[in-house]
């Protein structure tokens, strides 16, 4: 890759696949461009949790390690996502932040899939703001889909394929995290 | 960006180049993927392999016939039913189904219909192993008294039955008990009783009977099912 200004118009994918055939360069593009993305992900994800630069950087190592399994017919940030939901879950486990759950209905049952755009245009402001305000009040794994869905803006396909769920489950996980959340808002401002 | 992002950023730039991380090659990438499909399928053939298990032994011990026996029969049957391998077939499916949830074609489906598939896969093949003599050439090798580890224990499934349950030949017939020639070729006087069921066709000498007894030290008949 020839200068910092035809490397910043590269798409991800076609660095990752410049990464395939040994190109540090894109790989340091790469590392630019989801840094900060992955590490915000995962101070959204596991609130409060130590050694999430640790595990970020194990991220990134991995990624590295693995990246002849990425296919570049596909969209990277669903893959780099993938790898940092394994290594939060992990780390969540570690740190007792998630839990495991041995059966979860919505990964049991099969759901209505839900038109993501619908949801997002509905109250995507509003949710936000409750994001902000009320993410710690939410469960893991009604949180984890939240911040994917509205603060990383990844669309209910590309959550499906980080989160390994059918997309319709990650329909309901939002639809459900998104009703929480305005009852947890409107028990705080005294109106349940 | 902060310092402190971009320190770590040089360093996982730096681990990169000193060698001390590599990219798996290809190949290892595809290995992999293999010893984890192949360990799926052995986990499908193996949960298939425990269902033609419990098939095949609850034929051999008749244990499906108890179920003709009021009761009395199905407390029987619920009893010497080989739970534990029921048990081992649905870990065994379970595993499969969690190691399966590396690929694309299990996540993107609910769990419910991947663990029907799977149970339906290894219903399947269960009754494909089943059609085949494996369990009879197991069960009958290599003879009473040279026992292998598998003959041992098919031999002790196969006769896992309750005590209070016979089936066997009617040698002689009185009006009020029977004589019944066993497998093994030991005799039993059966009693009969104003209380005893009897299905089928009235008993004769040479028919062919199951019988279960009112307990394990009696041996007055609760029910007779003539073949």
């Amino acid at each position: 890759m020839d200068s910092k200004v035809s490397i910043e118009s590269i798409s991800d994918e076609k660095l990752a696949k410049a990464v395939q055939q040994g190109d540090l360069a894109s790989f340091d593009a790469l590392l630019k461009r989801y840094y900060e993305k992955i590490l915000r992900y995962g101070n959204k994800f596991l609130l409060g949790t130590q050694d999430i630069e640790d595990a970020t950087q194990n991220i990134f190592l991995k990624a590295y390690r693995f990246i002849k399994s990425y296919n570049s017919t596909r969209k990277f940030s669903p893959w780099i996502y993938g790898i940092a939901h394994n290594e939060f879950i992990d780390l969540g486990k570690k740190s007792k932040k998630t839990q495991v759950v041995f059966f979860d209905d919505e990964e049991f049952f099969p759901y209505i899939a839900v038109d993501d755009s619908a949801q997002k245009d509905i109250s995507n402001l509003e949710v936000k703001e409750m994001l902000n305000s009320y993410l710690d009040k939410l469960d893991a794994k009604y949180r984890e889909p939240l911040v994917l869905f509205f603060l990383e803006d990844l669309s209910y396909k590309e959550i499906a394929q980080i989160l390994r769920l059918p997309l319709s489950t990650v329909g309901i996980r939002v639809k459900r995290a998104k009703q929480k959340l305005r009852d947890i808002s409107a028990a705080s401002h005294g109106m349940l | 960006m902060n310092n402190s992002n971009d320190k770590i950023q040089q360093e996982i730039l730096e681990k990169i180049k000193s060698g001390k991380i590599n990219a798996s090659p290809q190949v290892f990438l595809l290995w992999r993927d293999i010893f984890w499909i192949l360990v799926v399928v052995l986990l499908i053939l193996s949960a298939s392999y425990f269902a033609s298990f419990i098939l095949f032994i609850t034929k051999i011990n008749r244990l499906w016939d108890l179920l003709n026996f009021g009761t009395l029969g199905f407390k029987d049957f619920l009893l010497y039913f080989p739970w534990p391998f029921v048990f081992i077939v649905l870990l065994l499916a379970w595993l499969a189904e969690r190691f399966a949830w590396r690929y694309s074609f299990a996540y993107r489906l609910p769990k419910l219909y991947v663990a029907l598939v799977s149970l339906m896969l290894t219903g399947i093949l269960s009754l494909i192993i089943l059609a085949t003599p494996l369990h009879l050439k197991l069960f009958e090798f290599p003879g009473i008294g040279n026992l292998t580890v598998s003959g041992k224990f098919y031999r002790f499934f196969g006769d896992y039955r309750p005590d209070n349950f016979y089936f066997g030949q009617i040698i002689r017939i009185y009006p009020n008990q029977f004589i019944l020639k066993l497998q093994d070729d030991k005799t039993l006087i059966v009693e009969l009783s104003k209380s005893t069921v009897i299905y089928g066709s009235k008993i004769k000498t040479g028919d062919l009977v199951e019988v279960l007894a009112k307990n394990d030290h009696g041996l007055e008949a609760a029910y007779i099912k003539n073949y």
